[in-house]
């Protein structure tokens, strides 16, 4: 499939506002006018067409955008300041993917970064001086699991970090942000997703978070950041990656799911759409693009029968990104006429791998592998980035490395294996506490 | 700043009513780090006062005003706004006010999570809605689809119980605006699924109807049809139960513009199928699939997905009818 080979000219293709013109179709397609000379020249019927052979990621340009990041941002990053954990994550993220080596001191001082973000409650916050926050915590411990190093694994305060987050767990099982912040559902993925890493997911972390997020389905099939709220992406793979850390998917409606995220992949784009009616975004590339391998988990876990081909067009998402979202200069976008930053790099980049790479989900070991002869890649060979995990975002090793390396640390010093003493042991600490 | 600031401009550490302060600086400079944001020395000054001020821990109205001219710098600073907060509630300032002084900054950083959390906890503690539906008007006039305000719309018609009639006529009006507006479309069905009463069978018509009269105007548009199935549901019927929606997908089918229609009538078809299955009518689901697969290109492997769980279907019922 993809869009390049199909024997429909782009113009057969384009929206069809039906003799209805709105703001939504119109800035729909505006967009698809931005997008259409740059996919023309590699399509089908395209005299002299252009081989897609030719398709290339820029590598390098892309590292060396992502280096002069780390080198000094302008005083306009300011915005970013309480961003500094996330810097840290969508940079050497992207540099993982691409294959690019951390040297020594970029480890050392990626390790004092983040360490200075770390509170004594054993949350990070975005910056040094912080108040904890959860999306700077799945941030920094992502990117600590990324260098992957015992020194790295070290700045965590696991017993802190999980006091701390018990502290912002709701009644109705979510998390809030940080103490007194907003409620939604990325709350219960970057916790639930840090302590999967960390082995600190214990009964009373983790009751009550499916619920939450079921409640958060909506009719159109997607998930919303609260109950009630519109279906969105970035929320959807939050809640359906939080429930397979669960174990739980069976909370959701998989089906109706799968028929809403299939259908925000863009018709002629090929790229996704967050929400019904948006514009494509090149991050929902990994935030849509990442429910498939999990989506295909469930089917494997209820042991239905699909094709082992993905179930979304692979080379259309990828055709997108290269085609569209790469600046010359480095970096990747939103879309075209947007200037690359280092948010859409990384998501970009991590929609490319998981449409490139093919997971499928082991019941024995109960996590993602991959089948690397279904790999797919669209344009050079020398394309292939690695394989990032489908629900860490992290690469597959890594994530095998730190979860191994925590595997035997307990987080209330008692046996792994003896997790029903050890959550009696909470609940009656617990009890004690609430008697004071 | 420009030239004429900056003469004037005294930093925080150089005002002698801040002459108790001793600044604290973001980070160790002995050692060597990651991320190097070219601050203004303005913003520097600032937020190493505000450091100080923080882990003293001080509750004062100068502490109140520091953090007025950083939000300006940053408003995506979640912990200064927390601090905020907290300083407006222990010294007793008027929230409603702050909420008025609040009110270009909301229309500035609309997409920020930030400043629409900061209505929030104000006007939960007020506990009162003041003209917090306003200024979300204005905001959503600007920007008719911005989550944040439909989300915080969301929280004050939940938590002061806002389910007034008028709420519908005021989603149609977006909807009028523009068809595709599919968080109009959403809102419509918060309104039903969370007001207090149950939504009543005739109530579920109306809606049905109003699906169908905008599905009549333009039929290449998903949000009505979604909405169609979602009311059904909340009604607890299903599509069977609905006659005229089969007659309008019987109708509308055929045009290969769009896939809606086939896709609500494959949907019936199997409901149909799934009660009373025969070889015809499994001969006619699998003709309607290849049909949708070749309009909806981009979703074969969907569509070849839902071939799939339909043979599963047989299997499982011993139905061999390939």
């Amino acid at each position: 499939m993809g869009i390049l080979d199909l024997p429909f000219s782009l113009d057969e293709i384009s929206y069809n506002d039906g003799g209805i013109q709105t703001e939504s179709s119109n800035v729909q397609i505006e967009v698809e006018n931005d997008v259409k000379p740059l996919i023309q020249p590699y399509h089908i019927m395209e005299e002299n067409r252009i081989n897609s052979d030719h398709i290339i990621l820029n590598r390098h340009a892309h590292i060396k955008f992502l280096r002069v990041g780390l080198k000094g941002l302008s005083s306009q990053a300011v915005g970013l300041d309480a961003s500094q954990a996330w810097i840290c994550y969508w940079i050497i993220h992207s540099l993982d993917l691409l294959g690019a080596t951390l040297s020594k001191s970029e480890i050392e001082r990626a390790i004092n970064t983040l360490s200075a973000c770390q509170n004594p409650t054993g949350g990070f916050g975005g910056g040094p001086y912080q108040f904890s926050h959860v999306a700077p915590t799945y941030a920094a411990v992502n990117t600590l699991a990324i260098i992957g190093t015992e020194e790295a694994y070290n700045v965590i305060n696991r017993e802190k970090l999980y006091e701390w987050f018990m502290s912002l767990k709701q009644p109705d099982g979510s998390f809030q942000m940080n103490e007194g912040g907003e409620i939604d559902v990325r709350g219960c993925y970057c916790v639930l997703a840090t302590a999967k890493l960390l082995n600190i997911l214990t009964p009373e972390l983790t009751s009550g978070v499916a619920e939450f997020i079921a409640s958060c389905q909506t009719y159109e099939g997607g998930i919303g950041g609260y109950p009630g709220n519109e279906a969105h992406g970035g929320y959807s793979f939050c809640g359906l990656a939080a429930l397979e850390i669960l174990k739980k998917t069976d909370y959701i409606n998989s089906d109706s799911l799968m028929e809403w995220v299939t259908s925000c992949q863009m018709k002629l784009e090929g790229g996704f759409q967050g929400r019904i009616n948006k514009l494509v975004d090149g991050c929902y590339s990994f935030w849509q693009g990442g429910s498939f391998p999990l989506l295909e988990g469930i089917y494997t876990k209820k042991n239905e029968p699909f094709d082992t081909c993905g179930f979304f067009d692979r080379e259309a998402l990828q055709e997108y990104i290269l085609l569209c979202c790469q600046n010359q200069y480095g970096g990747l976008l939103d879309k075209p006429k947007k200037s690359p930053d280092f948010y859409h790099t990384c998501y970009c980049l991590s929609g490319l791998s998981l449409a490139q790479h093919y997971y499928i989900y082991d019941t024995i070991q109960d996590d993602f592998k991959e089948n690397q002869e279904l790999t797919t890649i669209v344009g050079k060979v020398s394309n292939l980035i690695r394989a990032t995990h489908p629900v860490h975002n992290i690469s597959m090793v890594k994530v095998k490395k730190i979860t191994s390396y925590f595997s035997n640390s307990s987080i209330v010093n008692v046996d792994s294996t003896e997790s029903l003493a050890s959550s009696i042991e909470i609940i009656t600490n617990k009890d004690k506490s609430s008697d004071n | 700043m420009d030239e004429e600031d900056n003469t004037t401009y005294v930093p925080y550490s150089k005002r002698p009513e801040w002459s108790d302060i001793e600044p604290i600086p973001q980070y160790d400079e002995s050692l060597p780090r990651l991320i190097h944001i070219n601050y203004d020395k303005e913003y520097t000054d600032a937020m190493d006062c505000f450091r100080a001020i923080v882990k003293k821990k001080e509750i004062s109205e100068r502490a109140l005003e520091l953090t007025e001219f950083l939000i300006n710098y940053n408003p995506a600073h979640y912990y200064i706004w927390k601090y905020r907060q907290e300083l407006l509630l222990k010294l007793n300032c008027d929230l409603k006010k702050e909420l008025v002084n609040m009110e270009e900054n909301t229309y500035s950083w609309m997409k920020s999570y930030q400043i629409w959390h900061h209505r929030q906890v104000l006007v939960d503690n007020l506990n009162d809605p003041v003209d917090e539906m306003e200024t979300i008007n204005v905001v959503l006039e600007m920007d008719s689809k911005n989550y944040h305000a439909w989300a915080y719309r969301q929280w004050l018609m939940t938590r002061f119980n806002l389910f007034d009639k008028s709420e519908l006529d005021y989603i149609d009006d977006f909807l009028l605006e523009d068809i595709r507006n599919n968080s109009a479309w959403n809102q419509r069905m918060f309104y039903y699924n969370n007001r207090p009463s149950i939504l009543l069978d005739a109530e579920a018509e109306n809606e049905i109807n109003y699906a169908i009269e905008k599905i009549k105007i333009l039929p290449n548009n998903k949000c009505p049809w979604t909405y169609l199935k979602g009311i059904i549901e909340l009604n607890e019927k299903t599509l069977l139960d609905y006659p005229d929606i089969e007659e309008l997908c019987t109708q509308l089918k055929d045009d290969k513009s769009c896939i809606f229609p086939l896709s609500m009538y494959y949907d019936i078809s199997l409901m149909k199928y799934k009660k009373n299955p025969t070889k015809e009518s499994y001969e006619n689901l699998l003709k309607i699939l290849k049909e949708l697969e070749d309009r909806d290109f981009r979703r074969v492997n969907y569509w070849n997905h839902k071939r799939n769980q339909l043979k599963f279907f047989n299997k499982q019922n011993d139905k061999s009818f390939d």
